[in-house]
C-alpha cells in the first residue's frame, strides 16, 4: 500500500453517553441464557445523573422487555411523560461515576455499591416515580437491573471508566 | 351413569359411596358392578365427550382453538387471546370446571365462598402469574454460597437473628394465604395459580433464610413470639382485607426489609439472597395494590363502606405489623447492628440508620394505599411517622449526610 494512511483512534464509550449504556445492552444481548435464567421483566427506568463533567444533568432511559434491553435514549423532557419511565433514579455525577469505577474495578458492584444500596436510603441516589407500583417494579427486577449494570465489569467490553471523563 | 331413558348422566357419585368396603376384593366387585364400566368392558363405548357438539353441547365449548405463542413462549395471556375468554365479573356457576372448559352432567356441586372477580381479581394477576414462574430461583443452587466468608462475630450474631427471624415470619404467610385458595371459584383460577406461586415463594424464603443460618458458622437464633399472629385469621373479615393485610401492609413492609437486607450485606451470597427475595415479595406487592385498586374501582355504590371496612381493619393491622415486623426488640437491635457492621459501640448509630428505614417504610406503604384508590391515609396511619425507638423529633438528616460522606 502506498500514501499516508490515518490513524483510527479508538475512544471506547465514556458514561453516561447513550453509547456506554448501549454497550451494555449489547453486552446483554449476548448472554441471553443469564438473563432467561433471571426471568422476563418489564420495565422502563430513566436514569438522571445531575452535575456532569459537561455541567449538564443527563437523562437516560433504559427499557428492559421480556429478556433484553429493547432501547435506550437519551431523555430531553419529562422522563415519565415522554419515555414512559415507570421509575427514575436521581443522583449525582460522582456517585454515579464511583459506582461505575467500582464496577469496572472490581468486575461487578461490590456490597456497598449496588444500586440497591445505594438508593435504600434515599441517599446518596434515590428512586421515585409517579406513584409507587413504578417504584416498585424498580425492586421487582432487581436482579436483572443489576446484572445489566455489572456488565460494566466485563473485561471483555471497551468501556471507558466513569474516572476519565472528569 | 345413565338415567332410565338411557342419557348420560356423568359419573358422579357422591363420597360416602367411596367408604364402606372391607375389602380390595368387594371394592372390586363394586366397580365390576358399575354400568359405566360395564360398558366399557363390554365395548359399549359412551364417547359421550368425543361426540358432544362443541359449542352447543355443555360437555365442550369450543373446538378449533390454537394459541400462537409469543416470545416468551405460549403464556395464559396468548390462550386467553386465542379461546376469548377472560373473567366476567360475577361468575354463578357452582361447578368446578376450570374456565372455557365442558362440564359433566351430574357435577357436585360446588360450594365456593368467593365467586365474585371483584372480590379477588387484579389487571396484573396473569401477568404476574407468568413472571413468578419465569422469575422462580433455586436456593440450593443460584446463591453463591461459597462466597460466604468469616464476618465479625458479632455481625454475623446478627444477622443470623435477623435471618431466624425471616425463616420463621416467611412461612407465617403461608398459613394466613393458603386456606383462602380453595374458597376462591376456580373461574378466577389465575388469582389461584399466582397465590400458588406466592406459597412456594414464602417457602423458598423460610428455606433460604435457613441455611443461611447454618452456612457461615452462626446458628439459628431467637424464635420471637407471635400470639398475635395465631388470632389474625379470625380477625380478617373478607379476602379484600387479607389481600390488603398480607400482599399490601405485610408484604410491603417485608419488601422494605428485604432491601434493607441487600444493604445490609456484607457479600454476594447474603447480597443475592436479599436481591432474590426483593424480587419475589414486589411481585405480591403489586398483585395486592393492583387487587385492591380493581377492588375499590369496582364496588360502585359500596366503595366508602369498603373503604371504611378496610380502614377499621387498618386500625388493627397496623399495630399488629408494626410491633411485630418494625419494633421487635431483638429485630431493631440485630439490624441496627449490622448496620454498623457489628461494632456494639455504634449501636446508637445503627439505630438511626433504622431509624431512616422505618420512615420509608411508612412513605412507601402508604404510596401504595395511594395508588390503590385508600386515598390519603396518612393522618389515619397508626404506624408512628416517627420511629419511637428514638427520640421524638430525632433529626435524621444528619445521619444521611454522614452516610453520603463515608461513601
Amino acid at each position: 500500500m502506498t500514501g499516508s494512511s490515518k490513524e483510527v483512534v479508538h475512544v471506547p464509550p465514556t458514561f453516561p453517553d447513550v453509547a456506554w449504556f448501549q454497550a451494555l445492552a449489547d453486552a446483554m444481548a449476548n448472554h441471553p441464557d443469564d438473563y432467561a435464567q433471571l426471568g422476563f421483566a418489564d420495565i422502563a427506568v430513566a436514569l438522571r445523573i445531575t452535575g456532569c463533567p459537561d455541567g449538564r444533568d443527563r437523562q437516560i432511559g433504559v427499557r428492559f422487555v421480556e429478556d433484553e434491553c429493547s432501547e435506550v435514549a437519551e431523555i430531553k423532557d419529562d422522563p415519565f411523560a415522554s419515555f414512559g419511565a415507570d421509575c427514575m433514579v436521581t443522583g449525582p455525577y460522582e456517585v454515579w461515576a464511583e459506582m461505575v469505577d467500582n464496577i469496572v474495578t472490581n468486575g461487578a458492584a461490590d456490597a456497598r455499591h449496588t444500586l440497591n444500596s445505594l438508593v435504600m436510603l434515599r441517599t446518596p441516589l434515590e428512586v421515585d416515580g409517579p406513584d409507587q407500583y413504578g417504584v416498585d417494579k424498580f425492586y421487582r427486577y432487581q436482579a436483572t437491573i443489576q446484572r445489566f449494570f455489572d456488565e460494566a465489569g466485563a473485561p471483555d467490553l471497551d468501556l471507558a471508566a466513569a474516572s476519565t471523563a472528569r | 351413569m345413565y338415567d332410565d331413558k338411557g342419557n348420560w348422566i356423568g359419573t358422579y357419585e357422591p363420597l360416602e359411596s367411596f367408604a364402606g368396603y372391607s375389602s380390595p376384593a368387594e371394592y372390586e366387585e363394586h366397580l365390576r358392578s358399575l354400568e359405566a364400566i360395564k360398558r366399557l368392558r363390554n365395548g359399549d363405548w359412551g364417547l359421550e365427550w368425543l361426540r358432544a357438539e362443541p359449542g352447543e353441547s355443555p360437555l365442550w365449548a369450543k373446538w378449533g382453538v390454537k394459541a400462537e405463542p409469543s416470545k416468551r413462549g405460549l403464556t395464559l395471556m396468548d390462550i386467553d387471546r386465542a379461546l376469548a375468554d377472560f373473567p366476567t365479573l360475577a361468575f354463578g356457576s357452582n361447578t368446578r370446571a376450570t374456565r372455557g372448559s365442558g362440564v359433566e352432567p351430574g357435577e357436585a356441586p360446588a360450594e365456593w365462598e368467593i365467586n365474585a372477580k371483584v372480590d379477588v381479581w387484579a389487571e396484573n394477576v396473569t401477568t404476574l402469574y407468568e413472571e413468578a414462574c419465569s422469575r422462580q430461583w433455586n436456593a440450593t443452587r443460584d446463591i453463591e454460597w461459597g462466597s460466604l466468608e468469616m464476618l465479625n462475630p458479632t455481625y454475623e450474631r446478627a444477622f443470623c437473628q435477623f435471618s431466624t427471624f425471616l425463616a420463621n415470619f416467611e412461612y407465617r404467610a403461608n398459613d394466613l394465604i393458603a386456606p383462602f385458595i380453595p374458597r376462591i371459584n376456580t373461574h378466577f383460577y389465575e388469582v389461584k395459580c399466582f397465590l400458588a406461586t406466592q406459597l412456594m415463594d414464602e417457602a423458598r424464603h423460610s428455606e433460604v433464610f435457613r441455611k443461611r443460618c447454618l452456612a457461615n458458622g452462626g446458628g439459628l437464633g431467637m424464635n420471637i413470639n407471635l400470639p398475635l399472629a395465631l388470632e389474625l385469621p379470625g380477625m380478617v373479615p373478607s379476602y379484600a382485607a387479607m389481600s390488603y393485610g398480607i400482599h399490601v401492609l405485610f408484604e410491603g413492609v417485608i419488601l422494605d426489609i428485604f432491601r434493607f437486607g441487600e444493604f445490609l450485606g456484607q457479600n454476594e451470597a447474603d447480597k443475592q439472597i436479599f436481591r432474590l427475595v426483593m424480587q419475589d415479595e414486589a411481585r405480591h406487592v403489586a398483585y395486592g395494590t393492583m387487587h385492591l385498586d380493581y377492588y375499590l374501582q369496582h364496588k360502585g355504590d359500596d366503595r366508602q363502606a369498603a373503604i371504611d371496612e378496610l380502614e377499621a381493619f387498618c386500625k388493627v393491622a397496623e399495630p399488629f405489623i408494626a410491633q411485630i415486623l418494625l419494633l421487635n426488640p431483638s429485630i431493631v437491635e440485630a439490624l441496627a447492628l449490622c448496620a454498623v457492621g457489628g461494632d456494639i459501640d455504634k449501636l446508637d448509630k445503627g439505630m438511626e440508620i433504622v431509624g431512616i428505614m422505618f420512615k420509608s417504610v411508612r412513605r412507601e406503604y402508604l404510596r401504595r394505599l395511594d395508588r390503590s384508590g385508600m386515598g390519603s391515609h396518612a393522618t389515619a396511619c397508626m404506624i408512628p411517622e416517627d420511629p419511637p425507638f428514638l427520640p421524638k423529633g430525632h433529626d435524621l438528616s444528619r445521619v444521611e449526610d454522614e452516610l453520603v460522606g463515608a461513601r
